[in-house]
Order: structure tokens, then C-alpha cells, then sequence
């Protein structure tokens, strides 16, 4: 039984080790496995069930704490102000749609928001696409979970929304499609 | 290894750094060896994870504090093998230096400020 909580044990935390950033995994993964089976082997050696289920919360919340601090540590600052202002622009055309009658608008904003991160930011433009094109359903569910009603609902329903992808791609592919024209003529 | 011209620039140092730094100040240690040493330093105050212990180390090492040793106290030993183990760095010795000149600085000040009363000693 002993036996079987030990392994068990050094089982389990083998596999929550994913949560960590690929880099901090493959150089310390084996060293953190050896450091937990020597703690485990300690905790076990009291015999006491309350000490183990105290040694499980402490590796839980070292494991939480560390994880997040490590995942931090590693996005790429440039990256996530890219991120950042995608998802900020995401928010306003999906309240841009959600507010007015016709789509017009807010195809626009998403056709010359994704356009600019083409140009500007070709290693992320799939991701401001994505992030953008999803900001109109995600207000337009977020506001229904609320109960608040639209001024012109979306007809047939709630799902419609998603064609604000289109705008998002062809926008992305537009942009990068002048970026690549640009670094080709740059380049003679 | 990044490593900056002052130690002052790396000061304060967090708990745990201050512990690893503190308990590599007797000697090579490998990673268990340093987290049953803090937790005994400190009479479990400071308790480290394996997640927090290595996260510090890692950054301790691009920080150029601490280096990978060689050496194992018994090459025989199957489970030692696996071990890594760590020393502080000349660098390592003088950021710990400025933080104990820096924490003795702290600790004299409410006596000379009068916050506190002469430190009495059990008898």
C-alpha cells in the first residue's frame, strides 16, 4: 500500500510537470522528479495520512505558484502588447456590431485592424485575426448570458456572428500580402 | 550569463534566493540537500517547492550567482549520479555580501532610531 501511494505519487507529479514552460521542463524536469520521490520518501517515513495530504497541498500550490511565475518570465513582452491591443480591438468591434444596425461598420474596423497587423506584425497576424474576429460573437454571447438584449438582433441567431471571421482573414491575408509585396520591392 | 557590473543591482534578493544563496555560502549542494536546509534555517518558515526551488535556481544561474559543480559526494551512489549540483560564484559570494551589509543596515536602524528598544538576549 506504502508502496503503491509512492509511486502513485512520484506518477502523478511526473505528469503535472506539463504545466511548465516547455524550456524549464527539459532542463530541470528529471532533477524536480528526483527532488519530490527524496520529499515524498521523507513524508511517507512519519506514517502520518495527514502529513501526506499536507505534502500534496504544498506541492499543489508550489506547483501553481511556480508554473505561473515561469510562464510569465517567458512571454515575450513585444508579444503580448501585441496580444494586448488585438484583444482591445476585438472588444470594440464586437460593441461597434453589437450597437448598431449595420455590419458595415464594424466589417470595416476588423478589415483595417487584421490589415495593419499583416503589414505590421506578419508572425502574429493569425492570432490578432483570430482574437479580432471572434470579439463580435464573443460580446454578442457574452450579452445574451447577461440578459441584455441587442438594439438589432442578430438574425437568424447568435452564430451568425461568427462570419466576423471572414472580414478578420481576408484582412490578415491582405495585409500580409502587401507586406510581402513591400519586402519584395525593397528588395529589388 | 548576464551579469551585472554591481551586486547592489540585484538587491533586495527575494526569501528564497537569500536561503539558497546562504545555505551554498557552506558548500556544494545538490537540490534536496538545499531545500531541507532552507526549511531547517529558517525552522520551516521559508518551504520550498520543487517548482520554486528550481525556478529560483534558474534564474540564479542567468544571473551568474550560481554555477554547476562537478563534483558528488559519493560517486557510488546510483541516486547521486542523477543529481546536479550547485556553488555560489565569485559573483554569487558579492551579491550575498551587499545583502547581509544591507539586512545588518536594516536591523541596527530602529534600535539607533529608537523604534525599538536594546535587543535583549535570553538568558
Amino acid at each position: 500500500m506504502k508502496l503503491s501511494f509512492f509511486a502513485a505519487s512520484c506518477w502523478v507529479y511526473s505528469r503535472l510537470l506539463c504545466v511548465y514552460p516547455p524550456g524549464f521542463r527539459n532542463s530541470f524536469r528529471s532533477e524536480m522528479i528526483q527532488v519530490f520521490r527524496d520529499e515524498c520518501r521523507a513524508v511517507m517515513e512519519s506514517q502520518r495520512p495527514s502529513r501526506y495530504f499536507m505534502f500534496w497541498l504544498h506541492i499543489l500550490r508550489d506547483l501553481v505558484i511556480s508554473a505561473s511565475t515561469e510562464w510569465l518570465s517567458e512571454i515575450n513582452k513585444a508579444e503580448f502588447a501585441r496580444f494586448l491591443l488585438a484583444a482591445s480591438l476585438s472588444v470594440w468591434c464586437g460593441l461597434v456590431d453589437f450597437r448598431s444596425s449595420e455590419v458595415q461598420n464594424a466589417v470595416l474596423l476588423i478589415l483595417i485592424s487584421t490589415f495593419l497587423f499583416g503589414v505590421f506584425s506578419a508572425r502574429t497576424a493569425w492570432v490578432a485575426a483570430t482574437v479580432i474576429g471572434l470579439g463580435v460573437p464573443a460580446i454578442h454571447y457574452i450579452a445574451s448570458w447577461a440578459g441584455v438584449q441587442p438594439p438589432y438582433p442578430v438574425v437568424p441567431g447568435n452564430y451568425a456572428t461568427f462570419l466576423a471571421l471572414v472580414p478578420a482573414i481576408i484582412g490578415n491575408i491582405a495585409g500580409k500580402f502587401v507586406r510581402w509585396f513591400i519586402v519584395a520591392f525593397a528588395q529589388g | 550569463m548576464s551579469q551585472p557590473q554591481e551586486p547592489s543591482a540585484l538587491l533586495p534578493l527575494t526569501p528564497a534566493v537569500l536561503h539558497i544563496l546562504l545555505t551554498l555560502s557552506d558548500g556544494e549542494r545538490h537540490g534536496y540537500a538545499i531545500m531541507v536546509e532552507v526549511k531547517a534555517q529558517t525552522d520551516g518558515a521559508v518551504r520550498m517547492g520543487p517548482g520554486t526551488l528550481y525556478g529560483s535556481l534558474k534564474r540564479m544561474i542567468s544571473s551568474d550567482l550560481v554555477e554547476e559543480a562537478d563534483s558528488r559526494d559519493d560517486p557510488t551512489d546510483v541516486q547521486d549520479e542523477r543529481r546536479r549540483y550547485y556553488r555560489l560564484t565569485d559573483f554569487g559570494w558579492r551579491v550575498l555580501e551587499a545583502e547581509l551589509k544591507r539586512l545588518a543596515h536594516v536591523v541596527q536602524m530602529p534600535t539607533s532610531r529608537r523604534i525599538l528598544g536594546p535587543i535583549r538576549t535570553e538568558p
